[in-house]
């Protein structure tokens, strides 16, 4: 084992500088250069190498000890790049758990949508396209979360992402997802000069969000299915009464403006907030049990 | 492993790799073992047993924070192992050089050719270095026979750099002012 004890003493140019770094003037240099020399008289003992294997057997036991998974996770952790592609590995198992189909008929329900816009319906492309929006969180979300029906409860629980997150995530897929229809449909008809694209997007997500949210939130209390359907249907009947086709005459249909769109997508987040909270705090409880 | 940072070896010792921690070892025993051995006077049992316990205490904080140097870090621990060690009720408070090296500095009999194995062994020095206060003894083991930088000894004892510097020059001074009392004290 190689000894530094000595350092820098062996040297006196060695001592000069370090002396000098310390801001030592020529004349301290030269005064206490001879007395730090002097160190070098006092010898430290060197350990051997049976003293560092006899300090390694003391350590050893205590060193921390974390099972492969964890290890693993944090081995994914130290550097960016593992970061970004653990991220992506996530993210793709995220998009692996969504089975083809429900990519296929999202696919087929933008495809209609863009049908929709640029077909002669005139004011009524907009009511199709709140009554299909709704149609993507129910295929979408609500058979997402089937894991309460295939009892893999269990199994969420023991992955290293915590259920929250996971809801999280499969919220983000799929929010993310058809927030992208929406920009795209919305792209295409503002370079066909087709109005305002914002608008647009606001009419496919805020349906989107308020259904899913509701939905999940009435999930606590009574079936997904039914809670979905109910949602969808209180929906629809909204819809259906700012519409002039569906009203009786002489009554005035309901306005759906874009600040009351807005605010029905602040109350889907706030529900889906709330029910995130929830199964969180739900399943807590089950794993205490 | 061997070309790994001090800091890589830490992080992969946080993960309970024995390797990482046998180079770790391998790297920093000797040098804090000479550390302890002066700063507690001359004392092998008791400094290795303190290097022992500073690194235990980095296996046991689970703390290290990814990338905070390791060196500064383990003279930290080092030194107020040793400080605590000597603020016990049942210590003495004065760090003094263990009873070989005192005896031979003691003995005013001593002839020409033993005063100069006396100095060849250490003893003038390790009392003279007994003889400062606790900061400078410190200051000035890291700086002259560690080799730390003045920002890592600022780092280590948790003081300015200024202070650092003013310690080292005080220190020296008092250190040249022990070695000559001492000296005249055995050429009488």
């Amino acid at each position: 084992m190689q000894s530094h004890n000595r350092w820098p003493l062996d040297n006196s140019e060695q001592l000069m500088s370090t002396l000098q770094e310390q801001d030592a003037t020529p004349d301290e240099i030269a005064e206490l250069t001879p007395v730090l020399m002097r160190l070098s008289e006092w010898h430290a003992p060197t350990p051997t190498v049976l003293d560092t294997r006899r300090l390694l057997v003391h350590l050893t036991p205590h060193l921390p000890t974390f099972s492969p998974v964890r290890a693993a996770i944090s081995a994914r952790r130290r550097s960016v790049v593992k970061k970004c592609c653990w991220f992506i590995e996530i993210a793709s198992v995220q998009a692996s758990l969504l089975r083809p189909s429900f990519w296929l008929l999202t696919a087929l329900i933008f495809c209609l949508g863009v049908l929709v816009i640029f077909s002669p319906f005139g004011g009524a492309s907009v009511f199709l396209l709140r009554v299909t929006s709704p149609l993507i969180v129910y295929f979408g979300t609500v058979r997402m979360f089937r894991s309460s029906h295939l009892h893999t409860l269990e199994h969420e629980l023991v992955c290293p992402p915590s259920p929250q997150q996971l809801i999280l995530a499969r919220l983000s897929i799929i929010l993310g997802y058809d927030t992208l229809l929406g920009l795209c449909t919305s792209f295409l008809l503002w370079s066909h000069g087709g109005g305002n694209f914002l608008l647009l997007t606001l009419h496919w997500i805020t349906p989107l969000l308020l259904v899913s949210g509701i939905a999940l939130l009435l999930s606590l209390f009574i079936s997904v299915t039914t809670a979905a359907l109910l949602t969808y249907a209180v929906w629809l009947g909204r819809v259906m009464l700012t519409t002039k086709v569906f009203v009786y005459e002489g009554v005035t249909p309901l306005p759906l403006t874009s600040q009351m769109e807005l605010l029905f997508a602040l109350i889907g987040l706030v529900a889906l907030f709330v029910v995130v909270l929830a199964q969180s705090i739900h399943a807590q409880r089950l794993l205490a049990q | 492993m061997n070309s790994l940072s001090d800091e890589q070896l830490m992080a992969e010792v946080m993960l309970g790799k024995e390797a990482a921690l046998t180079i770790l070892v391998e790297r920093h025993y000797g040098q804090l073992l000479g550390y302890l051995y002066r700063y507690v006077g001359g004392n092998r049992p008791l400094a290795e047993d303190i290097v022992q316990e500073t690194f235990l205490r980095v296996l046991q904080q689970h703390s290290y924070q990814q990338g905070r140097p390791v060196k500064p870090w383990l003279y930290t621990i080092a030194t107020n192992l040793v400080r605590d060690h000597f603020k016990s009720a049942t210590i003495n408070h004065m760090i003094q050089p263990c009873e070989a090296i005192l005896a031979g500095v003691q003995d005013s009999a001593l002839g020409p050719e033993e005063q100069v194995v006396l100095a060849e062994q250490g003893g003038i020095v390790a009392h003279a270095i007994g003889q400062l206060t606790d900061e400078y003894r410190a200051t000035l083991l890291l700086r002259f026979y560690n080799g730390l930088s003045l920002q890592e000894i600022a780092d280590v004892l948790h003081i300015p750099l200024g202070t650092v510097k003013s310690r080292l020059s005080v220190g020296t001074r008092q250190l040249r002012r022990s070695l000559t009392g001492i000296q005249e004290g055995l050429t009488q």
